[in-house]
């Protein structure tokens, strides 16, 4: 199957490296001062999972389907769990290895700049680095191959893979993403010299809630527990689909 | 009964619904080893569930199938005793015919490349350029190569030949004949037209609506089939030693082709041999006589 794998996919597998590559050529050249583009390239990280989901999850068993090569390789002389095994292991391999090369080349990026080092937990910079980008691309690429074991057709497992990854994404980040932890809550006066307390009277004191910092890698944690959770379950639904019905 | 002299196909009541859509039921058949089958019928009539069921792609609703004695099922073991073309040949576009092999030689235990491109060079076939560039024939030859590279003991092609010109065709048949020859292989062959299927088959399955119609050698079939002709009266009062398979009434005359279950005893009957065409499209008709009912009324009637 190794062989079947890498010759199907051998042009995607590529195209992502080089496109890896090319983002890094970019990160070194871009003079350091140009905190935007910077800032631009790495939040456009973000979507690269999604990309993922699309383009090597929704087809990965969608396009046999749809081509009837499943048949073929289902006929031959390995069982059909052998099959899914070594379709599942690669694209969950290479989704892997695709976040953790993003993940790793925006914490390094992010040591030289501080800013983005600094407000890891906030929505966004948490999202680009830690370990929650390998989680996020393992399970794009799950949901994608759960869906096109569902639907056997590329432009539905497409569509439906994004409108789900984005959903759970936002879901996840607007509202349970808050309550991993509860928050800390304290009074400050403006003797702190807070920038927000300008807007208030002198002398109020102000009840701020916030997550410290230092919970950011308990976040990354308990993100990433949550993705790999979903994922198994749509793996575990992949195998479902596949070994429980027909051709 | 051991596997090694199990018929190559056995079925009992075999059935496969999808919904509420009986695909294929009441199926029992059994085929010998080393026929080569024509599974003839028309569309829609259950010939792919059958092949399907048969090669465990999928699975009965009620009943169950053996080949070689073997259920079909997930099991290395069993896959590569089977050698199955489905319906359009599937390939992978962008691959080559050697890719194919390549990977055929991946996912098989005995995997007969050299034989394979021994064919395929016969036929000037291109090896090298992906298969979506290949014309159809080269296609459904590349596809044959693949299913014969594994060393099977039963064939199962559906439908290889549809979208085949004559010539493709005659080339299929002869290739398919030719690897036949070779050894004890058992064939089953699925085509709407037995036209192509008549010189190279000696086995026929015949499904009409989802049932088997006739399983047996082709030579039986000619056999115990006839044409009668005779004075124009009802069915009814026809020998009890046959079975009407179609009438064809003109205002003076009856003519029947009937099944025999023994001889035609009335003198003042005329009888005939029909051909294996014949014999089928009756069967086909009567089919779908049965299935459009006011049909039959308006037939009597007149």
């Amino acid at each position: 199957m190794t062989y079947l794998m890498w010759r199907l996919h051998r042009i995607q597998v590529l195209t992502v490296a080089a496109a890896l590559v090319a983002l890094t050529i970019v990160l070194l050249v871009l003079p350091s001062e140009d905190k935007l583009a910077i800032s631009i390239l790495v939040y456009a990280t973000i979507g690269v999972p999604l990309l993922l989901g699309l383009f090597w999850g929704a087809p990965l068993l969608a396009k046999q389907f749809e081509d009837g090569t499943h048949s073929l390789a289902w006929t031959q002389g390995i069982t059909r769990h052998r099959w899914l095994t070594s379709n599942v292991a690669w694209a969950l391999a290479a989704a892997a290895a695709c976040g953790a090369a993003i993940t790793a080349l925006v914490t390094w990026w992010s040591l030289a700049h501080i800013s983005l080092h600094l407000s890891r937990i906030s929505n966004g910079p948490f999202d680009v680095q830690g370990m929650v980008p390998v989680a996020y691309a393992i399970f794009a690429v799950s949901l994608g191959i759960a869906v096109g074991s569902v639907f056997r057709r590329i432009l539905p497992a497409m569509a439906i893979t994004g409108a789900v990854f984005i959903a759970v994404r936002v879901v996840i980040v607007a509202v349970v993403r808050p309550h991993y932890l509860s928050p800390i809550s304290k009074l400050v006066s403006d003797t702190q010299g807070q920038d927000i307390l300008s807007l208030v009277p002198q002398g109020s004191r102000v009840l701020i809630t916030y997550q410290p910092a230092t919970r950011f890698w308990a976040f990354q944690g308990i993100e990433t527990g949550i993705y790999l959770v979903l994922a198994v379950a749509l793996i575990a639904l992949a195998y479902r689909m596949v070994l429980k019905h027909d051709a | 009964m051991t596997a090694e002299d199990a018929p190559a196909i056995l079925t009992t009541g075999l059935g496969k619904r999808y919904g509420s859509t009986w695909a294929l039921q009441d199926c029992s058949l059994s085929v010998p080893r080393g026929r080569i089958t024509a599974l003839v019928g028309p569309n829609g009539a259950g010939k792919t569930t059958l092949l399907k069921l048969l090669v465990g792609l999928s699975t009965p609703t009620t009943g169950e199938a053996k080949v070689l004695g073997e259920m079909p099922q997930q099991d290395e073991t069993f896959l590569a005793t089977i050698g199955y073309l489905a319906q359009d040949v599937p390939l992978f576009r962008r691959l080559s015919a050697e890719e194919h092999l390549q990977m055929g030689a991946h996912l098989n235990h005995q995997w007969d490349a050299a034989g394979a491109r021994e064919r395929l060079a016969a036929l000037r076939i291109p090896n090298d350029r992906p298969v979506s560039t290949l014309s159809g024939g080269q296609r459904a030859q590349v596809g044959l190569s693949l299913v014969l590279a594994k060393r099977p003991m039963i064939l199962l092609l559906d439908e290889p030949m549809a979208a085949l010109d004559p010539l493709a065709r005659r080339e299929f048949l002869a290739s398919l004949t030719e690897a036949v020859a070779e050894g004890s292989l058992s064939v089953v062959v699925s085509s709407h037209l037995l036209h192509d299927l008549e010189r190279v088959c000696d086995h026929l399955i015949l499904l009409t609506a989802s049932r088997p119609q006739l399983c047996d050698d082709i030579d039986d079939v000619l056999a115990t089939h006839r044409v009668v002709l005779g004075p124009r009266r009802k069915t009814t009062e026809v020998e009890p030693g046959l079975t009407v398979v179609k009438e064809t009434q003109t205002d003076r005359q009856a003519r029947l082709l009937v099944r025999l279950n023994g001889p035609v005893i009335d003198p003042e009957w005329e009888v005939i041999e029909p051909g294996l065409e014949d014999i089928l499209l009756a069967y086909m008709e009567q089919d779908q006589m049965i299935n459009a009912g006011p049909m039959t009324e308006l037939r009597v009637a007149r």
